[in-house]
């Protein structure tokens, strides 16, 4: 009799036990199987039984248990109440959102290359409380997970892809909406479906109403319909059940250069149509139009909107007009919501200063452009050259450079600046002394280092570069694979003084951190071997060149 | 007693204080040194896979890490000879042709082949020297300094090995496919042995998906012959080299010296194991990762053969620190062999007026029964009884009462 142990610990400490079908040995913290045996149960760390010794598997699931009898699927809860019966064909793993699939009726399968999917089954959604969200009732359920690839209209919103649910792998999204139904497919975007809203688990769009429909945003789903003439651009009301078309315009979407709509951001969506940009609101009205460009900042949720004559107007999400910025002739917003906002703008005599939400100005109109980095620095130019600078107005660097890098870091120490010969050079921010030959590119500093293209550097292909450009780069990041560099300090001594491909830069940099010094030529060298030398071949029988060793 | 500090009671003072200092002493103890290698038959199924699972089995916590970047080599044929005891000629060739006694030289001291610079920081670190008082006796080039050179290079450099690994797998698709077929057709039954009903199921769908791959796989087996050499760190080898080779700042004649000196540096032949060939338990094992086998087998074939050499070669045997003296606790197990009917010396480290390191032996222990920890690789995952352990338990056979700090070696 052969006997295998197992061990299964619960959270809680409830002990999930493998037991013989004789059940004469259950110790504490260990369990056994015996090849006579063939059921499952649950054991408290007393030895009592939690949940019976009836099943053929049982797996933590959550705070729950899934049990499994003759292929049907149940949960039950840690005190061994049944949460919901064992006979539903297939209850996936959890998510991070607490979000399931589960199933009734169909039959698992494989595809060829080894994924498991449920053969005319019927899907439904699950919460991590085991509470049926969206009912057994779909053919097929979606995930809106395809951003579109390079499609210009897809990008505007996530959508369907044909893929359907895989069960080696959890849901993969929060699952607030999922799409059902749908057949057509074109240039990999599943048409036609419906869409179903998860936590009410009732159907929000239904299906075969729109060619594409997008995630829904604020109660409202931006679809394309087609008519026999044209393309139809609305929005679905997802809680009164009815739309209203926005814009419509011809010929195939998928090769629009514009984008047509945008979702409700707050009270207000943005359409393009043909007279312009124009904004809508809840009730399919339009509100503001007339506008040639717009901008929004999702971090402030404001618009910005430029009419033809060139007129700046800002307003929130709910398309109130925000004064302190009327009479400007631009504005920037911060990318990232910063302790204090603060706003870039442009004056009518065409000089660049900082207001805040108040209209005090907090820098001067002394400046020919501004630009906004994600920590508080606020790029200048003056005389045609740019610096840096804090909200406080401490220069950090002197307008003296055709650009600057921004810093990602917090009291920066040095900062990376271009002159006009495009090379980059370290710039103290106490100093302002400048430090380097002379860059190509440069990474920005973190932790007192930056990989760095010296000027003139030429890595010759030959064995060893050619290791090191990573075998593993797939074509679409094979720009950086010829791409070289060292790793230097702020004051651009070397720390790392190989050559060092983009790709194995944090390599490199760790490296440098776990010997707290400066690497030697021939200590970069073995640590480069390291990295890169599981991935080459080499035999018995010949001789390896010396720079294939490391020492 | 006079000028000889006693370092195990030391650690007892620490040990019984504060318990974290046992895990931190634990981590404080010299160990040799490994560079392992894979002999990967290109021409057998399952070469990629036991390469990939090679390279990812890190050096064992007993030694230290003295791994060069190339650690496997391809041969197309079986080789010559693979099964005698006697020294292999294709792989003592190999080792001279590639010097690789003068890279482990290298690699103890730091050495940058581009300017010849080496330094102490490895033999200081490894040797749990005082890094200031080692400093200072290597510039005044005192006695004491000679004194403790000798030592690192007897107990540390010296103790350098290389195990080189020649991994067969042991072809039976026929009889696995069989198994394999029975598996997926008796699913229910097959399953229960196993864990559950699941498993025959899975298996059916994975052999739809990956061909033979699972049912080959859970036949997998392998044979390791496994070679052992040390480096060859004598006296006069080390006067060549701290003469000659040795510099910390950057020198051509130095350089070239030891580029010249290379095929000097000698390995030499300790002896060589082959493993018992058994089946691994798929216990444990993904049925979605049946690679995980591949790296199993090779593993716990490799972790076999090492314990059965440190039984053959006694220069090769490991110490290990102990955790806890009441009760006597070391963090060793299955791994290493231990078993029910082990023994283990119980060794005091002594430091010597000079600065050298010494070992007295006080006691004998033994394994408690029931209490020894199955460390081996997966044995948690597939429920092995004492894999949580965590620890060995001994109990003391002779001698005085271990303390916390002390080395323990199998005797």
């Amino acid at each position: 009799m052969i006997r295998i142990k197992h061990f299964i610990f619960s959270r809680v400490g409830l002990l999930l036990i493998l037991l013989g079908i004789n059940g004469s040995l259950c110790h504490a913290r260990q369990t056994y199987v015996e090849t006579n045996g063939k059921k499952v149960g649950v054991l408290d760390e007393d030895g009592n039984e939690v949940i019976p010794f009836a099943y053929d598997n049982i797996e933590p699931w959550g705070n729950l248990y899934r049990v499994e009898k003759k292929e049907k699927f149940g949960l039950y809860d840690e005190a061994g109440n049944e949460v919901l019966p064992v006979k539903y064909t297939q209850i996936s793993n959890l998510n991070c959102y607490g979000r399931a699939v589960v199933c009734e009726k169909g039959k698992m399968a494989t595809t060829k290359t080894g994924r498991r999917y449920l053969n005319k089954g019927k899907f439904g959604i699950l919460n991590e409380k085991g509470e049926i969200l969206v009912p057994c009732e779909y053919e097929d359920l979606y995930e809106f997970i395809y951003s579109g690839a390079n499609f210009k209209f897809s990008k505007e919103g996530m959508c369907v892809s044909g893929g359907g649910i895989y069960f080696d792998d959890t849901l993969q999204t929060e699952c607030k909406y999922v799409a059902f139904g749908g057949s057509k497919h074109e240039k990999g975007i599943r048409q036609y479906y419906g869409v179903i809203d998860v936590d009410k688990g009732q159907v929000a769009v239904p299906a075969n109403k729109f060619v594409f429909t997008f995630l829904p945003s604020n109660g409202f789903a931006r679809y394309y319909s087609q008519t026999p003439d044209n393309w139809s651009f609305g929005y679905w009301d997802l809680d009164n059940q009815t739309g209203f078309e926005a814009a419509t315009g011809k010929g195939d979407p998928f090769t629009y250069t514009y984008w047509t709509h945008g979702d409700f951001c707050g009270d207000v969506a943005p359409v393009n149509g043909t007279d312009g940009w124009k904004f809508y609101n809840r009730a399919g009205e339009v509100i503001r139009s007339g506008y040639k460009s717009i901008r929004h900042g999702s971090a402030v949720r404001m618009w910005m909107t430029l009419d033809q004559d060139s007129t700046m107007t800002v307003f929130d999400e709910d398309a109130k007009d925000i004064p302190v910025f009327s009479g400007y002739m631009n504005i920037i917003f911060p990318g990232k919501q910063w302790e204090t906002p603060l706003f870039p703008v442009k004056n009518k005599d065409r000089r660049w200063g900082v207001i805040n939400l108040q209209g005090d100005v907090v820098v001067p109109f002394e400046y020919q452009d501004m630009s906004l980095a994600d920590l508080p620095f606020i790029g200048v130019k003056k005389n045609g050259k740019w610096g840096l600078i804090t909200p406080q107005r401490e220069e950090l660097v002197p307008c003296a450079y055709a650009t600057v890098r921004y810093p990602v870091e917090l009291q920066p120490k040095h900062v990376w600046c271009m002159k006009p010969d495009s090379l980059w050079f370290s710039v103290d921010t106490k100093t302002y002394k400048e430090y380097g030959d002379g860059f190509e590119s440069v990474e920005t500093f973190r932790d007192g280092m930056a990989w760095a293209k010296p000027n003139g550097l030429d890595v010759k292909p030959d064995w060893f570069s050619n290791t090191l450009t990573g075998r593993k780069i797939d074509d679409k990041s094979g720009f950086k694979r010829f791409v070289w560099g060292i790793i230097v300090n702020e004051t651009c001594e070397p720390l790392f003084p190989e050559p060092v491909n983009w790709y194995y830069r944090d390599y490199a940099k760790e490296s440098v951190r776990k010997k707290g010094r400066a690497l030697r030529p021939g200590e970069a060298h073995a640590v480069l071997m390291k990295k890169v030398s599981p991935n080459l071949n080499y035999f018995l029988n010949t001789t390896l060149n010396e720079n294939e060793w490391d020492y | 007693m006079n000028g000889i500090i006693k370092i195990g009671v030391l650690s007892l003072l620490i040990a019984t204080c504060l318990s974290v200092g046992a895990q931190e002493e634990e981590e404080r103890y010299r160990r040799s040194s490994l560079y392992s290698i894979l002999i990967n038959h290109s021409e057998q199924k399952f070469a990629d896979e036991i390469r990939n699972s090679f390279v990812q089995i890190p050096v064992t916590d007993k030694y230290n890490d003295h791994e060069l970047a190339p650690k496997v080599f391809r041969v197309g044929a079986k080789l010559k000879n693979a099964s005698s005891d006697e020294e292999n000629s294709q792989i003592t060739d190999f080792l001279e042709r590639n010097k690789i006694a003068s890279r482990l030289v290298a690699k103890w001291f730091n050495r940058d082949h581009t300017t010849g610079i080496c330094d102490m920081e490895l033999v200081k670190e490894r040797g749990l020297y005082d890094a200031t008082e080692f400093d200072r006796q290597m510039a005044e080039r005192s006695a004491r300094g000679k004194a403790m050179l000798e030592d690192a290079g007897e107990e540390l450099i010296g103790h350098t090995f290389v195990l080189v690994n020649d991994i067969r797998y042991i072809d039976k698709a026929q009889r696995s496919a069989i198994w394999g077929s029975v598996l997926a057709g008796l699913g229910g039954v097959a399953g229960a042995s196993l864990r559950n009903a699941n498993l025959g199921r899975s298996v059916s769908n994975l052999s739809q998906s990956v061909g033979n791959m699972v049912e080959t796989i859970k036949g997998f087996k392998v044979k390791i012959n496994t070679f052992l050499y040390q480096l060859v760190w004598d006296d006069e080898t080390a006067a060549v080299f701290y003469e000659k080779q040795y510099t910390d700042v950057a020198d051509d004649t130095k350089r070239d010296a030891f580029e010249q000196a290379r095929g000097s540096y000698r390995l030499k032949y300790v002896g060589k194991v082959e493993s018992k060939g058994s089946t691994t338990s798929f216990m444990g094992v993904n049925l979605d990762k049946p690679e995980v086998m591949v790296r199993k087998a090779c593993q716990r074939a490799i972790d076999e053969n090492i314990v059965d050499l440190q039984t053959e070669f006694e220069d090769f045997r490991t110490s290990t620190p102990i955790l806890t003296s009441e009760p006597i606790t070391a963090s060793i197990g299955m791994k290493e062999g231990v078993s029910a009917k082990s023994k283990f010396e119980v060794l005091e480290r002594v430091e010597n007026e000079d600065g050298t390191h010494s070992y007295k032996r006080v006691g004998v222990v033994a394994p408690v029964e029931n209490k020894i920890w199955d460390n081996r690789y997966m044995a948690v995952e597939e429920g092995a009884k004492g894999a949580l352990l965590g620890k060995t338990t001994f109990k003391k056979v002779s001698g005085s009462t271990p303390v916390a700090g002390m080395l323990i070696r199998e005797i």
